[in-house]
């Protein structure tokens, strides 16, 4: 295959030290094949993401209709008489009219009237819905995302603010034992379990998203820590058996966590720390993931041991220099720790699920799951809500690619 | 300097390393080599947590192995996912891999595209397949059911111009409601989450001298040359890996399952953690779990030496030879 192949000297490549062939038609024909391969694949993998993202915008009754529609849509609404009415067109003696719908008998009829400035104006007839062609419009239903952040409560239960009921709480604090108006149990709860309650009632998906973070949180922060620490321990200290320590710590990682699964649960419970968050936190302030460990270990042995060396002359200790020299220098990976730790246990669901038990409790990964349970079928709920879970980690991916990127290939091109 | 000295230093580092790995020391203890004993011992038990455990011997491993349908269901259905879900995936994630390492214009879009999947919660992800393979109103059904292919000459139709078609697949299998069609609904899925092994397969690409290639264009190779002879060899350890984690992952399979089909039609969707799961927490059998885990760990370390023996076959260390590092 003969290919033209001339080096031309660009002034700008010189500078960069290349030599930039012309592109054959061959090429470029590669190049448009793979741009479309790359948009094919690019279009089927956002597929999902819009089936979601739609369907979440739609009202549950277009849910079902098929063949679906690409753009959620919902009838346009005329008042007649005072009353909101769907629009709809009919054919009447050969000609389309737009007609309001304005009893809906339940039984497959429904009752229109004709609207003016048509031939027939104003006369009401009785057809079967399947006559109605319903003029609709594109229009997103974001009601859907209130509904379910609700917990798929279409209106809250009471339309009690959240101001309104701490004051009554401290009302009733003050009352103390005496059966005070607004319920004589609201004296002896605390005030988070006061907050707690509201938010259970009104807005769950904020007390568990609260949940979430502190979780996610806390263990991110014992993950970096402890990793960071430990890491440097085997980086840069001479110990005896640090090699021996090393070696098992590597062997770690091959261990499938079912192993430990059933006798770490028996050690929670027995601590009684079943149904809190400790189970999901602590081990995480324990060396944090050997994953990490390994991680920062690499990427401490590349810092030059010079830079240890110049703060030991100035009289900087061995936590000195991890404070002062290793730790700074470690911004990216420990950032990459930061964010992969973020991630794991935002999405932990096995965790979780074994741990924890009352609903207030629940994390964002959890109360999924438990609201497919009670909407089994209101999909419109559930790809709100799975929209929701997922949007922080969209969002945090999208601030810091860099970093996912770059965890991900330390780890999978030196492993 | 005498020795006395000198040992003083090294005790201080001593101690000092040991604070150091403390935390991890006394995590591997307590929640890792501890259990570890404790889960032998219990693997040889029947214990339902509220009880004492009581030693009945390898008869959990026994009836596991030669009399329970299910573990072999179990078995069955994470190996016959992990045959279909890695080749595929293994090869796609390297086809997207090579795809985008073209240096085609707006690459990072397409990267975090293709990323994106592999970054969202298990169950999030789980809930948005189970709508999009719902057999009525689910939108690959819904695809499959429409009239895309071309069946006849276009003609005119009450003065309209048409082309009759056909539905690509007129009665489309109703996926995670059959128990045929719902281990491959799982295969499916995982093939959306294909950008987390491409990310590793970039980076390996990238870390190939040019020089090769140029050298191999010198000497007239084809594309296909070209690709058999650097390509593959050069990322042969990155394989290697995607491999070895890629049968891991496959025992790892749980929320989908959990989720999706809570491991039926009929059993179809057992995956091995997810009936580990139900043996442990709702059939209260934690010595049967137990001696589960410990099979699974048999079953990994075989196939992951038995990975790396062949690969001293297939895999190329470049530092081998060259000696650097």
């Amino acid at each position: 295959m003969s290919k033209t192949q001339s080096e031309i000297r660009n002034p700008k490549s010189e500078i960069r030290g290349e030599r930039i062939r012309k592109k054959s038609t061959t090429e470029r024909t590669a190049k448009t094949i793979t741009y479309i391969l790359l948009v094919i694949g690019s279009v089927l993998i956002l597929i999902p993401f819009y089936w979601m993202v739609s369907s979440s915008l739609k009202d549950p009754a277009m849910i079902f209709k098929s063949p679906p529609e690409w753009l959620p849509t919902q009838q346009v609404k005329i008042a007649v008489d005072g009353k909101e009415c769907g629009l709809s067109t009919l054919a009447v003696g050969g000609q389309t009219v737009k007609v309001a719908e304005i009893i809906d008998h339940g039984d497959g009829r429904k009752t229109v009237q004709v609207l003016k400035g048509q031939p027939n104006a104003g006369q009401t007839l009785t057809v079967e819905r399947s006559k109605l062609t319903e003029i609709r419009r594109v229009a997103p239903k974001g009601e859907n995302y209130l509904e379910a952040l609700r917990g798929g409560v279409a209106v809250p239960p009471d339309d009690k603010g959240l101001m309104r009921t701490v004051r009554e709480w401290k009302k009733a604090q003050k009352a103390e034992a005496q059966e005070s108006s607004v319920g004589p149990r609201l004296g002896e709860i605390t005030l988070w379990q006061c907050i707690k309650d509201w938010l259970m009632s009104h807005w769950p998906f904020a007390l568990y998203l609260l949940n979430t973070c502190t979780i996610t949180f806390i263990a991110l922060i014992g993950q970096v820590a402890s990793a960071s620490i430990v890491a440097y321990g085997f980086a840069r200290i001479r110990f005896p058996l640090r090699d021996f320590w090393f070696i098992v710590l590597i062997s770690t990682i091959m261990l499938p966590p079912q192993v430990t699964l059933i006798p770490i649960f028996k050690i929670f419970t027995s601590l009684g720390w079943y149904d809190t968050f400790y189970p999901l936190t602590v081990p995480a302030f324990f060396g944090g993931g050997v994953f990490f460990i390994f991680l920062l270990r690499q990427y401490y042995m590349t810092i030059p041991i010079e830079m240890d060396e110049a703060a030991k002359i100035d009289g900087a200790g061995t936590f000195g220099i991890f404070w002062r020299i290793i730790l700074p220098q470690a911004k990216p990976v420990l950032a990459t720790v930061a964010i992969f730790s973020f991630m794991w246990h935002w999405n932990d669901f096995l965790g979780p699920l074994i741990y924890l038990g009352e609903p207030t409790k629940r994390t964002l990964a959890l109360a999924l799951w438990s609201f497919q349970g009670e909407h089994a079928t209101d999909w419109h709920l559930l790809m709100a809500a799975a929209t929701v879970v997922m949007l922080p980690l969209l969002i945090l991916f999208f601030c810091a690619q860099k970093y996912f990127i770059q965890g991900v290939v330390i780890s999978g091109v030196k492993g | 300097m005498g020795k006395p000295r000198m040992s003083r230093l090294a005790r201080k580092e001593a101690i000092e390393g040991y604070v150091c790995i403390l935390p991890w020391l006394l995590g591997f203890l307590v929640f890792t080599f501890g259990p570890m004993i404790f889960s032998i011992y219990i693997a040889m038990c029947d214990w339902d947590i509220i009880n004492p455990p009581k030693f009945i011997g390898l008869a959990n491993f026994q009836q596991a192995l030669f009399d329970d349908f299910r573990f072999a269901q179990a078995i069955k259905v994470t190996i016959t996912y992990a045959i279909f879900a890695l080749p595929l995936g293994l090869t796609g994630s390297l086809l997207v891999a090579i795809l985008l390492n073209q240096n085609v214009r707006g690459m990072n879009w397409f990267r975090t595209i293709f990323y994106i999947p592999a970054v969202l919660p298990g169950i999030a992800v789980a809930m948005v397949w189970r709508w999009i393979f719902n057999p009525e109103n689910g939108i690959l059904n819904v695809f499959l059911r429409s009239k895309l292919i071309p069946a006849g000459l276009p003609h005119f139709v009450h003065g309209k111009l048409t082309i009759p078609t056909l539905p690509v697949i007129p009665e489309p299998p109703a996926w995670l409601a059959t128990p045929e069609w719902a281990l491959p609904a799982f295969v499916i899925m995982s093939l959306w989450g294909i950008g987390g092994g491409m990310i590793i397969y970039l980076a390996g690409l990238q870390s190939i001298p040019t020089q090769l290639y140029e050298a191999a264009e010198i000497d007239g190779a084809s594309p296909i040359q070209k690709f058999r002879k650097i390509t593959l060899p050069m990322i042969s350890p990155t394989i290697f890996f995607n491999l070895v984690m890629g049968v891991i992952g496959s025992f790892q399979v749980f929320t989908s399952s959990f989720v999706m089909t809570g491991g039926g039609p009929a059993y179809a969707t057992l995956f091995y953690l997810l009936y580990l799961y139900q043996k442990a927490f709702q059939y209260f059998q934690m010595g049967y779990a137990a001696a589960m885990a410990w099979i699974l760990f048999v079953i990994i370390l075989v196939c992951t030496l038995v990975i790396f023996k062949t690969s001293a076959a297939w895999v190329y260390y470049e530092a081998e030879l060259k000696g650097k590092r």
